[in-house]
C-alpha cells in the first residue's frame, strides 16, 4: 500500500520528525488542528455569563480587580491588594504569580470587562497549552502524536475540571509553561550536546529555557513546585541518555552548562517575585492555607477516584468522596498503556510493533513513569513523604499532581498514534482516539445552569466584600493579625458603592485632636494631624513589610495593632503631617533589579541572536 | 496490558466502603450459614432457580481468610472481573489465531501473534454493559462468576489439537466446567454448548475432548445433587421478558426488572463490532465461526424476548431470569468482534488500540455505581426481623442529654410487600421506657413495601430524651412492627436471643 503521508517513513524508523522534509500545507495541518480542536472545550466560555459558582471563579475576577486598582496607581508590578480582607488590604501578589493578571490588563486595555479579561486569558491558555504540547509531543514522537498529545492534554479531566469547576485561572494558564519548558529545555541539551553552545538555535533553546521556567514560575508558585522536579529529573535522564548512546560524550558537558545558563536566566527573570516570596513568607499567616478545610489529609486521591467518572462541581473534602473529578484522564491512560505494550513487548508477525528508537523509548518510558509517580504521590499511602518534604504550605492539595500526570500522561499517550502508519486506518484510528478523547468528557462541558449563579455583574468592590463576607475567602491575614474578621468599619462603605479614600481609625485617635486625609491611594495615606499632646493614629491597613510611616518626612516606627495587626503611628505633639506607605523591601528592591538585569540580557540575547541568524552565521 | 485494562473495570471496587446493588451484603450472609455439603444459598425455601453453589463457598473461604463480609463480596467481584478478562483474552486469542492458521493453511499462527485478538475481545466482553450491570447493578455473585469461567472454559477447550493437546489441560476442562456448573447452571449449560459448536467449526472433534467436557458436566452435576435433594428449585413466578429495544438502547439504572431500569443492554461496540465482521472478507473457517457464533447470540437474544416465552419450560430452572441468556450471547459478541483486527491488515495493530479504547470510553460512564459510605463492611449481620430485613450495622451520632441521634444501616432480603415501621428505644436501667422514636424508612418517604431484595439503607433517628435521666448504662432497643396491625417482626442472629426486639447498645448520655 502507498504511504500517502509524510511522516511515515520517519516516525516508523524513530528519527527526529523534523529531518524529514514535507510539504509546507500538512506541516502547519497539524498544530492548526490542535488548536482549532480546543474549541469545544471552550465552548463554556462563549456563554454570555461567566461560571461565577466555579470555586476560585469569583477569586480570578477579584485578583483582576485588585491587580488593576493597584496598576492604574501607577503601580507597575502590584504586591499589595488595598480591598481584600474587607479593606484591611493584602500582599497577594506578593505571595501568588502575578503573570496571568499581566495579561487581563492587556485585554482590559483592549476594553474587554473584568470578566471577559478572565475568560480571555482562560481561553488564551487553552490554545496556547494545545500549542506548546504540540510543540513538545511532536517533537519527541513526530506530528500525528504530537495532534493526539495536544487533544489528550486540552481535553484531559483535570483540566476542565480546573477550568470550569474550580475556576482556577493561574493554575489553568501554568499548563501553557510546562510543555514548553520540557521542550526547550531538552532542545538545549540535545543540541549543546551535539553542537556546542556558540550555536545560535542551541542559544535560543537556552533562553527559551530560561524564560519558560520564569514564566511559570510567575504564573503559579504552586504549580511550579511540584513541576520543577518532574523537569529537571527529565534533563538529567536526557542527559544520562546522551552518555548511554555514547554518541556525544564530550557534550554532556555543554549541556549540563546550558541548563545551568538557563538555570540563572530563569533565576534573574523570576526574582522580583522569588526573592520577596521567600524573604518575606513569614510574614503572612502560612496556617490559613493548611488548616481546617486545608488539611492535608483530606484532600488525599482514594484509588478508585483516579479512574472515576464521576463528574461534580461541588468540593474536595475528607474521605472518598470529593465531590468533583479526580480523575487521571481514562483516555490517556489507556493510550500509555497500549504505547507501552506496543513499544515494549507486543510483536505483530515475528517483529516488534513498535520498533522505537533508543531515544524515544526512553522518553516514552520517563513519562509512564512520572504519571505512576505522581499519581501514588496523591494517594493516602504517600501521606509519611509529604509530612517528610514539608510542601503542603505551599502545595496545598495532593490531587494537585494530577496537573503532572496529565502531562506525563498526554505526552505517553500520544506516543500511541505512532502506531497509526498507513491510510486509511491511520485516519481511522487517529480520528477515533482523538474522538474519544473529546467526547468522553463532552458531556462535562454540559456546564449546569446553576454554575452560572448568583453572577456578580457588573463587577464591583461591593461585590467584593460581599464575597468576602459570606464565604470568608480573600480575606487572608499577615502574621501580626491573630483575628480573623468578619467585617470591618470599611465593609459598610465599600456596601454603599463608595472606595473608601479615608481610612483613619478615628476611634484610635486622643480626644482633642483632629485629623484629614490629604491624599490616599491603593499604596499611600498622608494624614494631616493637628494634636496639642500628641495621639496615635491607626489605619484601617494589615501591617506588613513594606509599610512605612514618616512624620513631616522623617521615618517613625509602626506599631501594629492587637488582633487585627493595624498600622498604628504615634504622633507626637502640634500639627503634622504622617505618611503611610507601601515601600520595597531590600528583596523586592534587589528582585526588581535582578529581573530589571535579566530581561535586558535576555533582549540582548534575543537581539544578538537574530542578528547573527540574520546574517546566516552558523545556526 | 489486558489485565490493566480491566483494572479499570474493577476500580469502582477500590472504594473504601460498599456499594449499592440488589443483593448487597446477602451473599455474604447466606455463605455464614454454610452446614454441610448438601447446603443451598436458601432463604428458607427452595434454591431460586439461576443461583450457584460456587459464589458462596468462596466468600465463605474469603471470609475464613479474615476478609469482612463486604470485601469478601467485592473481592469476589474484582476477581471475577479479572478472571473473566484474562479468559476473554485467551479465548479470543485462541480462536483468532486458530481461525487465521486454518484459513491461511501454509503456517502456523502462533498464540502469541493472536494478541489483537485477544485484547479485544477481552476489551469488548470486560465491559459490555450487561457484564458491569451483573457486578454493580445486580451485585450477583453467581453470575459474575459463571461470567469470568465460562470464556476461560472456552479458551481450555479450544486449545490444542488431538495429540498436542497439553495434559494439564485435560485435566483442567471438566474442572472449570464442573465449577462453572456450580456457579449458574443456565451459563454453563449453554456455554458448554457455544463450545461445542466452536469445536465442531473450527478442529475435529475428538472422543478425548468429549470425554472431558463430558467430565466437567457429570462432576458438576454430581456436586449438585445433594444440595438440590435438600432444598429442590424453585423458578420465578413470573418471568421478566426483554423488549427488543432494550439490548441496544443505552439505559442505565437500578431498576429490578428491564422496564424499572435494569440495565441489560449489551452495548453499541459489541453489537458493532459483531456486524461489522459480517462486512469483511473471510476464508471458509472464518465464515463457520462467524456462523456459529452469531447464531448463538442471536439465539440467545431471541431467548430472552417475549416471543420465546413458548420455549421457557424447563430453561425456567436453569436461568432466574430470560435475559440471563444475554451473558453468553454478550460473550459469542466478543469472540466476533476478536476478528476484526486480523482483518485490518497492517492497521491491525491501531484497529485494536481503537476498539479497545472505544469498549472501554463507550461503558465508562456505568462505572459509577452508588456508594454506600456510611456502610461499615468490617461488621456482621446484626440481626434478621422477620427473615425479610437484616440490621447490617449502626453508629450513635449524638449522644447528649438532650437527645440521641443514631443510624441504623437495613437491608432488604426480599422485594418489599408490606409497609413496616421501625422503633427506637431508650429504656431506664430498670426497663422502663424513657423515650422513643417511631418512623417508616425516611419518614414514611421510602416505604418497606418499596424496597427492592438486597437494598441497602441507611436512615436516622432522633430520640429526644427526658430532661431527668436515671443515672447507669440507658439500654437502646430497636424493632420493626407492620404498620398496618402494629403486629412486631420476629428477630434472630447469630448471637441474638430470640424475641421481637434487639437491644443495640447501651448509653450513659453525657
Amino acid at each position: 500500500m502507498k504511504t500517502l503521508d509524510p511522516l511515515a517513513p520517519a516516525v516508523q524508523s524513530g528519527l527526529p520528525a523534523a529531518s524529514v522534509p514535507r510539504k509546507s500545507g500538512i506541516r502547519w495541518l497539524y498544530p492548526v488542528a490542535a488548536v482549532l480542536a480546543c474549541t469545544i472545550a471552550a465552548g463554556p466560555l462563549l456563554y454570555p455569563d461567566y461560571f461565577w459558582g466555579a470555586h476560585d471563579a469569583r477569586h480570578s475576577v477579584y485578583f483582576l480587580v485588585e491587580f488593576e486598582r493597584a496598576f492604574r496607581d501607577g503601580v507597575w508590578y502590584p504586591r499589595w491588594a488595598p480591598d481584600f480582607a474587607f479593606g484591611y488590604g493584602y500582599p497577594i501578589f506578593n505571595i501568588y504569580g502575578p503573570l496571568t493578571f499581566y495579561l487581563g490588563e492587556l485585554f482590559r486595555g483592549f476594553g474587554a470587562d473584568f470578566v471577559t479579561a478572565v475568560k480571555l486569558v482562560f481561553g488564551l491558555g487553552l490554545a496556547l497549552s494545545a500549542l506548546s504540547m504540540f510543540v513538545l509531543a511532536s517533537d519527541l514522537f513526530g506530528r500525528r502524536a504530537g495532534l493526539l498529545s495536544a487533544i489528550l492534554y486540552v481535553y484531559a479531566p483535570y483540566r476542565l475540571v480546573d477550568l470550569y469547576v474550580r475556576g482556577a485561572l493561574a493554575e489553568h494558564f501554568a499548563f501553557v509553561f510546562f510543555p514548553l519548558v520540557l521542550w526547550s529545555g531538552r532542545r538545549a541539551v540535545l543540541d549543546s550536546a551535539r553542537y556546542g553552545f556558540r550555536r545560535t538555535r542551541t542559544q535560543a533553546y537556552v533562553a527559551a529555557t530560561g524564560a519558560s521556567l520564569a514564566a511559570m514560575v510567575l504564573t503559579h508558585n504552586a504549580i511550579a513546585l511540584l513541576f520543577l522536579p518532574v523537569a529537571l529529573a527529565y534533563w538529567a535522564f536526557t542527559i544520562w541518555g546522551l552518555r548511554r548512546e555514547q554518541r556525544h560524550g564530550a557534550g554532556v558537558r555543554a549541556a549540563v552548562l546550558s541548563l545551568v545558563a538557563a538555570a540563572v536566566l530563569a533565576l534573574g527573570l523570576a526574582a522580583i517575585f522569588w526573592l520577596p516570596l521567600i524573604a518575606e513568607y513569614s510574614a503572612v499567616r502560612v496556617d490559613q492555607w493548611i488548616t481546617a478545610d486545608y488539611d492535608l489529609r483530606a484532600h488525599f486521591v482514594y484509588p478508585h477516584q483516579l479512574l472515576s467518572p464521576l463528574w461534580g462541581y461541588g468540593i474536595s473534602e475528607a474521605g472518598p468522596n470529593d465531590q468533583f473529578s479526580l480523575q487521571i484522564g481514562i483516555v490517556g491512560f489507556v493510550l500509555t498503556l497500549f504505547a507501552l505494550a506496543a513499544a515494549f513487548g507486543l510483536r505483530e508477525r515475528g517483529r516488534p510493533l513498535l520498533r522505537l528508537s533508543g531515544r524515544r523509548r526512553r522518553d516514552l518510558g520517563f513519562f509512564a513513569v512520572a504519571a505512576l509517580g505522581a499519581s501514588l504521590f496523591m494517594l493516602p499511602l504517600a501521606l509519611p513523604a509529604w509530612e517528610i518534604l514539608r510542601i503542603s504550605s505551599v502545595v496545598q492539595f495532593p490531587w494537585r499532581f494530577l496537573s503532572v500526570s496529565t502531562l506525563a500522561l498526554s505526552v505517553a499517550g500520544g506516543a500511541s498514534a505512532l502506531l497509526v502508519r498507513r491510510q486509511p486506518a491511520a485516519l481511522v484510528a487517529l480520528v477515533t482516539f482523538c474522538g474519544v478523547a473529546v467526547l468522553i468528557v463532552y458531556p462535562s462541558l454540559g456546564t449546569p445552569e446553576e454554575i452560572f449563579r448568583p453572577p456578580d455583574t457588573p463587577v464591583s468592590l461591593a461585590g467584593l466584600m460581599k464575597f468576602e463576607q459570606s464565604s470568608g475567602e480573600l480575606v487572608g491575614l499577615t502574621r501580626w493579625n491573630t483575628e480573623k474578621p468578619v467585617d470591618s468599619p470599611l465593609f459598610y462603605v465599600y456596601l454603599q458603592g463608595v472606595i473608601p479614600d479615608d481610612k483613619i481609625d478615628r476611634t484610635s485617635l486622643a480626644s482633642e485632636a483632629s485629623v484629614r486625609t490629604t491624599r490616599h491611594s491603593t499604596t499611600l495615606d498622608e494624614i494631616s494631624i493637628s494634636s496639642p499632646n500628641g495621639t496615635p493614629v491607626r489605619v484601617f491597613t494589615q501591617f506588613y513589610p513594606g509599610w512605612r510611616a514618616y512624620v513631616d518626612g522623617f521615618p517613625v516606627d509602626i506599631q501594629p495593632s492587637d488582633r487585627l495587626g493595624l498600622i498604628t503611628v504615634l504622633a507626637p505633639p502640634g500639627d503634622h503631617t504622617v505618611l503611610i506607605r507601601f515601600e520595597d523591601t531590600w528583596s523586592r528592591w534587589a528582585g526588581g533589579i535582578a529581573s530589571v538585569l535579566s530581561v535586558f540580557v535576555l533582549l540582548a540575547w534575543g537581539v544578538r541572536i537574530g542578528v547573527q541568524r540574520l546574517r546566516g552565521q552558523p545556526g | 496490558m489486558t489485565l490493566a485494562l480491566a483494572g479499570v473495570a474493577v476500580s469502582p471496587l477500590l472504594y473504601p466502603g460498599f456499594f449499592h446493588n440488589h443483593a448487597g451484603l446477602l451473599p455474604a450472609y447466606l455463605s455464614t450459614q454454610i452446614d454441610g455439603i448438601n447446603w443451598a444459598p436458601t432463604m428458607g425455601g427452595a434454591l431460586p432457580s439461576g443461583t450457584g453453589l460456587a459464589p458462596f463457598y468462596l466468600l465463605a473461604l474469603f471470609q475464613r481468610l479474615g476478609f469482612a463480609p463486604g470485601d469478601a463480596i467485592k473481592l469476589l467481584h474484582a476477581a471475577a472481573l479479572i478472571l473473566g478478562a484474562a479468559g476473554s483474552y485467551a479465548s479470543g486469542a485462541r480462536l483468532g489465531g486458530l481461525v487465521q492458521e486454518r484459513d491461511e493453511s501454509s503456517s502456523r499462527w502462533p498464540l502469541a501473534e493472536s494478541w489483537p485478538a485477544g485484547m479485544v475481545c477481552a476489551s469488548v466482553y470486560t465491559f459490555i454493559p450487561y457484564h458491569l450491570a451483573a457486578t454493580y447493578v445486580r451485585g450477583d455473585v453467581s453470575e459474575a462468576l459463571a461470567l469470568a469461567l465460562a470464556p476461560l472454559w472456552i479458551a481450555a477447550a479450544l486449545t490444542g489439537d488431538g495429540t498436542k493437546r497439553p495434559r494439564a489441560l485435560k485435566i483442567a476442562l471438566p474442572i472449570l466446567g464442573a465449577l462453572l456448573l456450580l456457579s449458574h447452571p443456565g451459563i454453563a449449560l449453554a456455554t458448554f454448548a457455544l463450545g461445542f459448536g466452536l469445536l465442531m467449526a473450527t478442529q475435529r472433534l475428538t472422543g478425548g475432548r468429549m470425554l472431558e467436557i463430558g467430565a466437567g458436566l457429570g462432576l458438576g452435576l454430581v456436586l449438585w445433587l445433594p444440595a438440590l435433594a435438600r432444598s429442590g428449585i424453585a423458578s420465578a413466578p413470573v418471568l421478566q421478558f426483554v423488549q427488543p429495544a432494550f439490548l441496544g438502547l443505552s439505559r442505565w439504572g437500578y431498576g429490578v426488572s428491564p422496564a424499572d431500569g435494569l440495565p441489560i443492554q449489551l452495548g453499541a461496540v459489541a453489537i458493532g463490532a459483531a456486524c461489522l465482521i459480517w462486512a469483511v472478507r473471510s476464508g471458509p473457517y472464518l465464515r463457520w465461526v462467524r456462523l456459529v457464533l452469531s447464531g448463538a447470540a442471536a439465539g440467545l437474544m431471541l431467548l430472552s424476548l417475549d416471543a420465546a416465552s413458548i420455549a421457557w419450560g424447563p430453561l425456567r430452572l436453569l436461568f432466574s431470569e430470560p435475559w440471563q441468556t444475554l451473558a453468553v450471547a454478550s460473550m459469542a459478541l466478543a469472540l466476533l468482534a476478536a476478528f476484526l483486527p486480523s482483518r485490518a491488515g497492517t492497521g491491525g495493530a491501531a484497529t485494536t488500540g481503537a476498539l479497545s479504547l472505544l469498549a472501554i470510553a463507550a461503558s465508562f460512564s456505568f462505572l459509577q455505581p452508588v456508594f454506600v459510605p456510611g456502610l461499615n463492611p468490617g461488621e456482621p449481620v446484626l440481626a434478621r426481623f422477620g427473615d425479610r430485613i437484616a440490621l447490617l450495622d449502626f453508629q450513635v451520632l449524638e449522644a447528649s442529654r438532650a437527645q440521641l441521634v443514631v443510624a441504623i444501616d437495613w437491608q432488604a432480603l426480599e422485594d418489599g410487600r408490606e409497609d413496616d415501621t421501625m422503633f427506637v428505644h431508650v429504656l431506664a436501667p430498670d426497663g422502663r421506657l424513657l423515650a422513643q422514636r417511631d418512623q417508616p424508612p425516611f419518614e414514611g418517604a421510602r416505604m418497606t413495601s418499596g424496597w427492592a431484595k438486597g437494598e441497602v439503607i441507611r436512615d436516622r433517628y432522633r430520640i429526644t430524651l427526658p430532661t431527668e435521666l436515671p443515672p447507669g448504662m440507658l439500654p437502646v432497643e430497636v424493632g420493626i412492627y407492620r404498620s398496618a396491625d402494629v403486629q412486631r417482626l420476629a428477630v434472630s442472629g447469630a448471637r441474638i436471643a430470640p424475641g421481637d426486639h434487639l437491644i443495640l447498645t447501651r448509653l450513659s448520655p453525657t
